[in-house]
């Protein structure tokens, strides 16, 4: 497997928070109008891939919602409504705006691969991480190599594991 | 002897039997260059020529007057392909065009948009893979400036990852999958058709 930055660990994981059990649902924020082909039902692999963001940081883990985290339906559709519209506000104008959610059990996103790991984070109790193990040890830290065709194929997999649903409408 | 202006204004059912003319008397110089033209002919059909050479490495131009002139090193057996624009082909260039209009930041944080070798590289895909298996394709941006074709293929699936140099795809099916990480050229994209063929 092709090698790319990585950080030696991660001081986001929560040790001693409640572990995610296979058959905990998972949520994955399907932010942008290029995660997904609404015509033809197809995720964008990058829906599972480490981001660069804006402070320059690399993002060293995915970001998932956990379902169990929410006390209730109506907390998990204020959080959707309200994160699709705080990243898109200033960017796209609202015709363009586009925002989903694609759910999926945690037990099946660790079975696509063994580099796979998925962790509670520190400080919060409706999120977890999707880590990816480096093989020098560690977690990779920000966009994986793509041209390795076995992450190419795990990314595949992972994103055609979401069942995406349209965000609910947001709520002033 | 032929030019490419020739090649390019005669029907389809002639223009093999051109190339043919064309190669005879340029196989035995030293060197050799080899060009595609891509021209539209009468009643709007777009036919996209490619050539491909048997005498070693050497550097071709594809000229076209829509995109940048892109230089491929083939080593392979004459061999040469003639592709007709398709509905699915034709949604995919569209789909393409939208693509070159992204911005940095496409994502919300600080994503790369597709470089201008890229979409190259990915028109030139989408031109040379046969058409029956794009039906269900569509095309992605990723986050480092690359560009996926991802989609379904009967009961299997397709990934391809391009960006400036590299290509990268899986093609799997409940029997088996292959997957190869190629130098972007015309030979890597004969690999990909061949193990399509495979196993579709």
């Amino acid at each position: 497997m092709s090698k790319a930055p990585y950080i030696s660990e991660c001081k986001k994981i929560d040790s001693e928070g409640i572990p995610v059990s296979d058959k905990e649902t998972l949520i994955r924020l399907l932010c942008s109008p290029q995660y997904y082909n609404e015509d033809m039902n197809i995720v964008n692999p990058d829906a599972f891939d480490l981001r660069i963001l804006n402070s320059g940081d690399y993002e060293c883990f995915v970001s998932l919602g956990r379902v169990n985290g929410f006390q209730s339906q109506d907390d998990v559709d204020w959080y959707l409504s309200s994160m699709g519209y705080k990243i898109w506000d200033d960017k796209c104008d609202s015709e363009n705006h586009y925002y989903g959610y694609g759910t999926f059990e945690c037990g099946d996103a660790r079975e696509v691969h063994n580099m796979i790991e998925i962790h509670p984070l520190t400080g919060s109790k409706s999120h977890i991480g999707l880590f990816y193990r480096h093989p020098d040890g560690g977690f990779y830290s920000g966009p994986l190599p793509k041209s390795d065709p076995e992450i190419l194929e795990m990314l595949s997999d992972l994103s055609d594991l979401l069942d995406v649903k349209k965000a609910p409408t947001r709520k002033s | 002897m032929a030019t490419i202006d020739d090649i390019t204004t005669v029907e389809p059912v002639d223009v093999l039997a051109t190339i043919k003319d064309v190669l005879e008397e340029i196989k035995d110089m030293v060197g050799c260059a080899l060009a595609a033209a891509r021209k539209s002919l009468a009643g709007g059909a777009l036919v996209a020529l490619m050539l491909l050479s048997n005498s070693g490495t050497v550097n071709n131009r594809i000229i076209d007057d829509t995109i940048p002139p892109v230089e491929i090193t083939a080593q392979t057996t004459a061999s040469i392909r003639l592709a007709t624009e398709s509905e699915a082909k034709e949604r995919l260039e569209e789909r393409l065009s939208t693509l070159a209009t992204l911005e940095d930041g496409w994502d919300g944080e600080a994503a790369m948009r597709p470089s201008p070798q890229t979409l190259c590289n990915a028109r030139m895909l989408i031109e040379q893979i046969d058409d029956t298996y794009l039906g269900n394709c569509t095309l992605f941006p990723s986050n480092d400036a690359g560009i996926f074709l991802k989609g379904r293929l009967g009961n299997g699936k397709i990934m391809v990852f391009v960006n400036d140099s590299q290509m990268s795809y899986v093609i799997k099916n409940k029997s088996g999958k292959i997957s190869a990480s190629v130098p972007f050229t015309i030979q890597g994209i004969l690999y990909l058709n061949q193990g399509l063929e495979q196993y579709v």
